[in-house]
């Protein structure tokens, strides 16, 4: 493969898991509570696939009980500030601080160790179709991605189609915008703002799913800052499914060619990594999209914290 | 009284936990909640422990009543901590005392600098500081944790690590073998500063008031702008203090990954005490124990020492619900 076919091979493979997170987070932006569990949720679904996957010797099982798993832990978030009037920010905090201390303990359980653990059941194999990969560019760019990879563009296809085009999509918009709407509607709002945190929840697992699918391990921590991109791609994107697609491109890009430049030219790996953190930094220093005389629902809640 | 629930499902957690995989229960248990106090020594380490923590809540807690969340204490912390460490290193002939009190005011500069661009962005631009705040501090981690592995590594160490101070500018211990300094003497200090503003002072009234409503409070002509930037700085410069205590506290040396999540606990600390200074120390101390407790417990009787994190989350899940409704219009929504 030429570089520029290894480039934008691993850019799309690279985006994809943060697209599918920030689809997630966007169902939870448009009902007025931005989930920033993402981080979590993503580590929550890849351990629950990867334990469930190694014991089951299923894959299709691993990623049932990863979607279950995270969709549960975003569920317990949405609950606890629903039905405590805790602050919802705090618990998706809680979620994330949750997850990395119990996948520790999972792991020293399940697996014996809290290191990394190779599964080679799970390692999504690169397709080879023939005579499609062999289009130039597109070939290498389309039809020689993981298995993995076409399971993440057809969610991610799904979940904007789902937010722009269907019944639910409009319910959950319309929870943010106008609650009242959706009670004369005979709609409960409650209700759509769990099946936005769930959904949140499920988008995270098949971005774990991914992510241990195709190094075919148990790695801790292993969204490795991607749910907190995921965060800026829906800011970044405008919220709208197209914009946070190529927001997530973008940063798909752009971590690929760091990885390229790591490999060529050995440059010291943590400032390869602090670049793209520092260009999302730049872009949410400078947004300037929100201005604080508009108090958003979201800050509401910040507000409303206790003291 | 909002806060014991959020305690109870900690210490639950933590008990359940122990209870199912511990092979000696009972050792556990006397590990993980009674060891701490019946050895002089791990208390008064115990006490040295929650200081830094409760400085990193404080500000955590300012920021707060300004209607902000501080998200970046951890990048904040560490460039304070690592600051003070490089500033001594390069002024090795200074005075004890004098290189000591230089050296924490230069990592509370450093960390009150990697929150300048978040505030900056919150005055001039309306910004929110909780995404800005996170980012610009995982980079400052990023780019650290390079410099502590690169230009700055002391190549005689295994550690990967700074060079280690003159031991003049070390903290002092005060009762070997325990680690206990002047650090929670200093944390003291700043929560009945803190008490004496924000509940007995004019500006700490308006700030409270800013933090609920900004419009009205500019609508009355506060200055707003002030109290747009000042919170944060604050919070910053406290976490930098913070890192440069751990910093030359413990290693006289910055390690890497020397705050080993300090900035989140501070936001912990901050909820589980209502953002109410007078209760923060004790939240601290509280923290303090659950992590001497899963030390203890790992160290002694073989449990995981996670059971600590996620007792610690268990509180960050309970520590802002309200498990008895206010009445209407009071506080609530």
């Amino acid at each position: 493969m030429t570089f520029l076919e290894i480039l934008l091979s691993d850019a799309l493979a690279i985006a994809l898991p943060i697209l599918i997170a920030a689809l997630g987070g966007l169902f939870t932006e448009a009902v007025g509570t931005l989930n920033v569990a993402l981080e979590g949720l993503i580590v929550a679904g890849a351990f629950s696939f990867a334990a469930v996957a190694d014991a089951t010797g299923s894959v299709l099982l691993g990623a049932a009980a990863a979607v279950a798993c995270s969709a549960g832990l975003a569920l317990l978030a949405a609950v606890a500030a629903d039905r405590l009037s805790a602050n919802a920010f705090v618990t998706a905090l809680a979620v994330n601080l949750l997850v990395a201390g119990a996948a520790g303990i999972a792991s020293e359980h399940v697996f014996g160790t809290k290191g990394v653990v190779p599964l080679d059941a799970i390692l999504s194999t690169r397709m080879d179709p023939g005579f499609l990969a062999r289009i130039p560019l597109l070939g290498a760019v389309l039809f020689r991605q993981r298995g993995v990879t076409y399971l993440l563009a057809g969610a991610c296809l799904a979940a904007g189609v789902g937010y722009s085009a269907t019944p639910f999509g409009l319910r959950v918009r319309a929870a943010g915008m106008k609650e009242g709407a959706l009670r004369i509607a005979g709609v409960d709002p409650r209700a759509v703002r769990y099946g936005a945190f769930a959904a949140s929840g499920a988008a995270c697992a098949l971005a774990g799913v991914a992510l241990a699918g195709s190094v075919g391990a148990w790695v801790p921590n292993i969204a490795a800052g991607r749910g907190w991109i995921a965060l800026v791609v829906v800011y970044l994107g405008r919220k709208r499914p197209a914009g946070l697609a190529l927001a997530s491109l973008g940063f798909g890009l752009l971590f690929a060619l760091s990885n390229s430049a790591q490999a060529s030219l050995s440059l010291p790996p943590e400032l390869v990594l602090a670049l793209p953190y520092g260009a999302t930094a730049v872009a949410a220093l400078l947004r300037g999209a929100s201005g604080r005389d508009v108090p958003r629902r979201k800050r509401d809640g910040a507000r409303r914290s206790p003291g | 009284m909002n806060a014991l629930p959020a305690l109870g499902a900690a210490l639950a957690a933590a008990a359940l936990y122990i209870l199912a995989a511990a092979e000696d229960p009972a050792a556990a248990f006397r590990a993980f909640f009674v060891s701490p106090f019946t050895r002089p020594a791990v208390l008064l380490s115990l006490v040295e422990q929650a200081a830094a923590p409760c400085l990193c809540a404080l500000g955590t807690a300012l920021v707060f009543r300004s209607g902000d969340f501080n998200l970046g204490g951890e990048g904040q912390a560490y460039a304070g901590g690592m600051a003070a460490v490089l500033f001594l290193l390069a002024l090795p002939g200074l005075p004890g005392a004098v290189g000591l009190s230089a050296g924490l005011a230069v990592g509370a500069a450093a960390g009150a600098l990697v929150g300048l661009p978040s505030s900056l962005s919150r005055r001039w631009r309306g910004e929110d500081v909780l995404l800005s705040t996170f980012l610009v501090s995982q980079t400052v981690v990023l780019i650290l944790d390079w410099a502590v592995a690169g230009p700055f590594r002391d190549p005689a160490s295994n550690l990967i690590a700074t060079p280690v101070v003159s031991g003049a500018f070390r903290l002092p211990r005060l009762f070997p073998p325990s680690s206990l300094s002047p650090a929670p003497l200093l944390a003291l200090a700043a929560v009945f500063c803190f008490d004496r503003f924000l509940r007995g002072s004019r500006r700490g009234m308006e700030l409270a008031l800013y933090g609920r409503n900004p419009v009205f409070a500019a609508s009355i002509g506060f200055r707003v702008s002030a109290y747009a930037f000042w919170p944060l700085m604050v919070s910053g410069a406290l976490n930098g203090l913070a890192g440069a205590l751990l910093s030359l506290g413990a290693n006289g040396r910055a390690v890497r990954g020397l705050t080993g999540g300090i900035g989140w606990n501070g936001i912990s600390i901050a909820l589980l005490a209502g953002n109410d200074p007078r209760w923060i120390l004790p939240a601290a101390l509280f923290f303090s124990w659950l992590e001497t407790g899963s030390r203890q417990a790992s160290i002694l009787a073989g449990i995981s020492i996670d059971v600590g994190t996620v007792a610690k989350a268990l509180v960050l899940l309970l520590a802002t619900a309200r498990f008895v409704r206010r009445p209407r219009g009071e506080g609530g929504r």
